[in-house]
């Protein structure tokens, strides 16, 4: 039986228990913290042709992580793991953080047959939207969402992240903390599906009926408790 | 009504504005160095998405848009901020403008060449090779690597190879040769991108509005981009053909990766098989239209005005011509 593979940072909490969950009910589950892939001992291998796409990882302690023996990924990359190199002088910095942006996005990728949430080029996890295109896909999904005014002359207005945790989540095919009101739990599930981020975060509204506030394809997993981590065992094995 | 976002001296915007101006449609052209005069401002009832788009004396409501041409240059770079701090409020001002433009065009329900979110792929080379294939296009043999002995052993499998950058960051495809070779153990600090050579000729597709338009580039480099530059010639374009099932391809690589307008980049080894080596979501088409007459420009403005399938939809391009039109040839 292959490996399910956790990508995250030590920083990221939920996404290291959600894990635990799963190792718990005798998923055969890896960890692999991004702050690892740091070092510049760190050997890569990545080949992609026609017919096959492969990784293969050695870690500076000498494990070695094989995309061949991987089933599924947790994705939760914020960042590229960045070298020394990435870190040093302009210009040859910004232009390795370039290159070492566009790697991760390739290796993690072609790293399982299923990655969730795959990466795209607008992250790493799952493509960051703003509120504007939240909005626009979650219309369209039948998610009722808050007013909006944004005005380039502002700024500031572009800016719009709630400061606590996700209200929602959607793993799958299935929402936890979504309010309870006729076609809400659907219309999540379906902005997850056109989002292409099948694990989803959502805020909404506390007064008046529930409308869509903001959504990020990094979500807190804690707010689905045991039930979100069945949904995700089910989402991993698919 | 149509907008155009650049910079109105730019070959392939005033190209796209000519033919526009050639069919008789309306649009506008918002000069993205009228860093003064640009406004947008968007808004949602929560039901609705409209908003206004301020530029020079004009006000347009957004919802009055039917069709956008992105072809901005870095903001960063325009030429009225600089000497402007990093946070003064005209830079922010002007980021923000281009920001709110491209999450409209994000959420509108419009025909828009290209959207931003679409281009992403060609930030990865090795990524975008991955969605090559599985639009059934083949892609050279790919090591990305900082492990000189995978390098030494990739070599070995493929004889020669070229190197290039993982990125979208421009840089110039060169062989891997003696003197590289000698200081191959600098790749422990970031990994870079090496490919088997593939001889052969270069052919660039533009894909718009359903139809191919094929170049053949003949040129000695090993970069045609830079042939006169490296090289002391330049390279010659000419109109071609792409057999059927090749064009197919292409058309389908355009709708898997979401283009409305795409610059295919191909290889036909002596062999006569097609390698695709990168897809370009924002083409500087004006290069091959100038040698070749092909009318690439006027097929943007159709697709702008709403002519032609969104993308490639399902037909199939004719067999004949410089030009694919699937138009003449659709299966009930």
């Amino acid at each position: 039986m292959r490996d399910w593979l956790l990508v995250a940072s030590a920083q990221d909490t939920s996404a290291l228990w959600a894990f635990e969950r799963l190792a718990a009910r005798g998923r055969p589950c890896q960890v692999l913290l991004t702050e690892a892939l740091q070092s510049s001992d760190v050997r890569w291998i990545h080949r992609v042709s026609t017919d096959a796409v492969g990784v293969t990882v050695t870690l500076a302690d000498g494990r070695r992580i094989d995309s061949a023996d991987i089933a599924a990924v947790l994705n939760r990359t914020i960042l590229a793991p960045f070298t020394a190199m990435a870190q040093g002088q302009w210009p040859d910095s910004a232009y390795a953080r370039s290159e070492q942006s566009a790697f991760a996005l390739s290796w993690l990728e072609g790293l399982a047959p299923v990655v969730v949430n795959s990466p795209a080029a607008r992250g790493l996890a799952g493509a960051w939207r703003s509120a504007t295109e939240w909005f626009g896909l979650a219309r369209r999904a039948g998610l009722p969402c808050a007013a909006l005014t944004v005005d380039s002359r502002e700024p500031d207005t572009l800016v719009r992240m709630p400061m606590r945790p996700n209200d929602g989540l959607v793993v799958g095919r299935q929402t936890f903390g979504v309010p309870d009101r006729p076609g809400l739990r659907a219309a999540a599930v379906e902005l997850a599906r056109a989002a292409d981020t099948p694990l989803l975060g959502l805020w909404f509204s506390r007064e008046g009926p529930p409308r869509l506030e903001m959504a990020t394809p990094h979500p807190d997993l804690s707010v689905g408790g045991e039930f979100a981590v069945e949904a995700l065992d089910e989402l991993l094995a698919a | 009504m149509i907008l155009l976002f650049g910079i109105p001296s730019e070959t392939p915007l005033a190209m796209v504005a000519a033919a526009l101006d050639e069919r008789g449609e309306k649009y506008v052209l918002i000069n993205q160095r009228d860093v003064h005069g640009n406004r947008i401002r968007v808004s949602s009832d929560g039901d609705r998405l409209g908003g206004e788009l301020y530029t020079g004396e004009l006000r347009l409501y957004l919802n009055e848009v039917d069709g956008v041409y992105l072809r901005p240059m870095d903001d960063r770079r325009l030429p009225e901020l600089a000497g402007e701090r990093e946070q003064s409020a005209l830079r922010r001002r002007t980021i923000a403008f281009h920001e709110l433009l491209v999450q409209w065009t994000e959420a509108a329900e419009i025909t828009v060449i290209n959207r931003y979110s679409r281009m992403g792929s060609n930030f990865s080379k090795p990524y975008q090779a991955q969605l090559i294939t599985r639009a059934g296009l083949a892609t050279p043999d790919t090591l990305v690597s900082n492990d000189p002995a995978a390098v030494l052993a990739f070599r070995e499998q493929h004889g020669e190879l070229i190197f290039k950058s993982i990125s979208g960051e421009r840089s110039i495809v060169k062989k891997l040769g003696a003197d590289d070779l000698g200081r191959l153990g600098r790749i422990r600090h970031c990994p870079v991108q090496f490919q088997a050579w593939v001889p052969g000729q270069d052919i660039r597709v533009h894909t718009i509005g359903g139809k191919c338009f094929a170049t053949a580039i003949n040129s000695a480099g090993v970069d045609y981009r830079y042939a006169a530059l490296r090289d002391g010639a330049a390279a010659e374009l000419t109109a071609t053909t792409l057999p059927d099932e090749i064009a197919q391809r292409c058309l389908a690589l355009s709708d898997a990766l979401g283009l409305e307008f795409a610059g295919i980049d191909l290889r036909r080894d002596p062999d006569g098989r097609y390698v695709c080596f990168e897809v370009n979501p924002s083409p500087a088409f004006s290069y091959y239209e100038s040698h070749t007459g092909q009318p690439i420009a006027a097929a943007v403005a159709a697709r702008l005005a709403g002519m032609g399938p969104a993308r490639s939809s399902a037909r199939r391009p004719a067999s004949a011509g410089a030009a694919h039109d699937p138009g003449d040839t659709v299966a009930a």
